[in-house]
């Protein structure tokens, strides 16, 4: 069994020689070919070699498109922080407002910043390990997006305190995330790894995000033409929407299986249970 | 039977009592329902509760309820965002007619260490700190050692606040320890270290060189005071 039918067959709850193991292994792709951070994540040539060199290391069941959410903000006219000891951040969002937002062409996904760059980097990967490897992409939830655009305390004042504009940012930045994920699809990823942390209970009350967020993010799920596994983000995951999982698993005839463990947990699951394999991401960055 | 003080949300005939005031501001902090905790302070002002009597018996111990819920982890970063709005919507309702009564004011230098960018929580803190009197001096993101030590020798601060998420950037703050300690400053100028990285890894706190954290926002207030009344040498403000 090689690493995609295991990965394939954790997703469809189907019996696999041993537990997938993956963790966020980009940049320390850098680090085993010498490539400083700059250009890991500004040029396709490096992500690749980089991918290829975790994977001739280490050995995973997963190899990742090019994890960069700053590239996100940078599309949408943010500024990005480069350092050489860690992923790039966004330095600081583009956009103040909502209205600023509404005002601005959308991102293309083929055309604009370093987006061409990521999408050119997944062509590469799929076409080597196609069906021997898993190739995932990480893209924002849904909910989460507009902090991309806005910054957190943008989005988060907009979704606390001005219901309609949060309505208009969600519709906007939704249109980029079905976008988004499906070139990256369209490119040859397996699936779309969400990291939606704003349904986190760290992040938001249960019911905040039950009522603002959560019709969006089954809405947005709906148009997205492949698997996707939701990601905790780092936090407890409040209300795993079942819901909006279920209307995935409708359109790619997958069954979603979602967990949410932190890496203190994640030895002993690892050692308990070899017959319910389940997918599982560790953090090595916070793009 | 103990007194009662004159004019407080505890012996005002028609305001609720004290700690049912407090409840009711905690209840909208935790639904997210700024306009709640608007009313309420306007009803116990139009009952005669003076300002600053709003802000002791009333918003201090709320924002001290809402850290004992978070250090629970039963409230959220949303709820803790719309706590620190709710405090500074209440100053900046009570403060102008506080007048001679008004907080200690003394100054706090904070800001986000070089090559961090994750504000929100520096920025909740901050809310937090001029709620409780603190005369804040907030430098931003990607802030230089030499910034920080500069500008709180500039403004007199006997603490600064050095926030980073992550490990990468914390490890940055060892940089301001050593600035500190290079200009002679040791002793009495306190480093305050927060963010999440350090409610994962508390050793860091001392491996960066700090001297205290606190968990959450809500502890922002006590820890800044004990660095203040150690740096200083006297009473906490």
């Amino acid at each position: 069994m090689n690493a995609y039918e295991r990965v394939m067959n954790t997703l469809q709850g189907l019996p696999t020689d041993r537990v997938p193991v993956f963790a966020v292994l980009g940049a320390y792709g850098g680090k085993l070919t010498g490539t400083d951070l700059r250009t890991l994540y500004s040029n396709a040539d490096a992500w690749v070699a980089g991918q290829h060199a975790v994977q001739q290391a280490v050995g995973m069941d997963l190899v990742l498109a090019t994890f960069d959410y700053s590239a996100i903000a940078e599309a949408f006219g943010g500024q990005v922080a480069w350092s050489d000891r860690q992923a790039p951040n966004v330095k600081s969002p583009g956009l103040r407002d909502v209205d600023a937002a509404l005002a601005m062409p959308m991102p293309d996904p083929n055309r604009t910043a370093r987006l061409p760059v990521i999408l050119a980097a997944t062509r590469r990967l799929a076409e080597t390990y196609r069906e021997r490897v898993p190739l995932f992409a990480a893209v924002p939830g849904p909910g989460a997006l507009p902090s991309m655009v806005l910054g957190l305390e943008g989005w988060m004042e907009t979704l606390l305190f001005d219901p309609p504009a949060t309505l208009q940012m969600l519709e906007w930045t939704g249109r980029f995330f079905v976008d988004w994920s499906n070139a990256l699809l369209e490119a040859g990823a397996t699936g779309i790894i969400v990291t939606e942390s704003i349904a986190s209970a760290e992040m938001t009350p249960r019911r905040l995000f039950a009522e603002r967020l959560l019709p969006h993010v089954r809405a947005m799920f709906s148009r997205v033409k492949g698997p996707m596994l939701f990601h905790h983000g780092g936090g407890r995951l409040a209300p795993v929407p079942a819901a909006a999982l279920a209307d995935c698993a409708a359109y790619t005839g997958l069954p979603c299986r979602v967990e949410s463990v932190g890496l203190d947990h994640l030895l002993a699951l690892l050692l308990e249970a070899e017959s319910s394999a389940t997918v599982r991401a560790g953090q090595e960055e916070s793009p | 039977m103990p007194r009662q003080r004159r004019g407080s949300l505890v012996n005002s005939p028609t305001a609720p009592n004290a700690r049912t005031s407090t409840s009711r501001l905690l209840d909208a902090m935790i639904n997210t329902d700024r306009a709640a905790a608007a009313s309420l302070v306007e009803q116990a002002m139009a009952e005669g509760i003076p300002p600053d009597r709003v802000i002791t018996d009333l918003l201090d111990p709320a924002l001290t309820r809402l850290g004992r819920l978070w250090g629970q982890e039963t409230v959220s970063l949303a709820q803790t965002f719309v706590a620190a709005k709710i405090a500074e919507d209440i100053l900046l309702r009570c403060l102008p007619e506080v007048g001679a009564a008004a907080p200690h004011n003394d100054p706090v230098v904070l800001g986000n260490i070089e090559d961090d960018f994750h504000s929100l929580g520096r920025r909740i803190v901050g809310s937090f700190l001029r709620a409780a009197g603190w005369d804040v001096h907030d430098l931003g993101n990607d802030v230089l050692a030499e910034d920080f030590v500069n500008k709180a020798v500039e403004v007199g601060a006997s603490v600064i606040g050095a926030s980073a998420m992550m490990q990468t950037t914390a490890l940055n703050i060892r940089k301001l320890r050593d600035r500190i300690d290079a200009r002679g400053l040791n002793g009495r100028l306190k480093l305050a270290v927060g963010g999440a990285v350090f409610n994962w890894r508390p050793d860091l706190v001392a491996e960066v060189g700090g001297d205290g954290t606190t968990t959450n926002a809500s502890g922002a207030d006590a820890l800044l005071r004990r660095l203040h009344a150690e740096a200083t040498g006297g009473a906490a403000p």
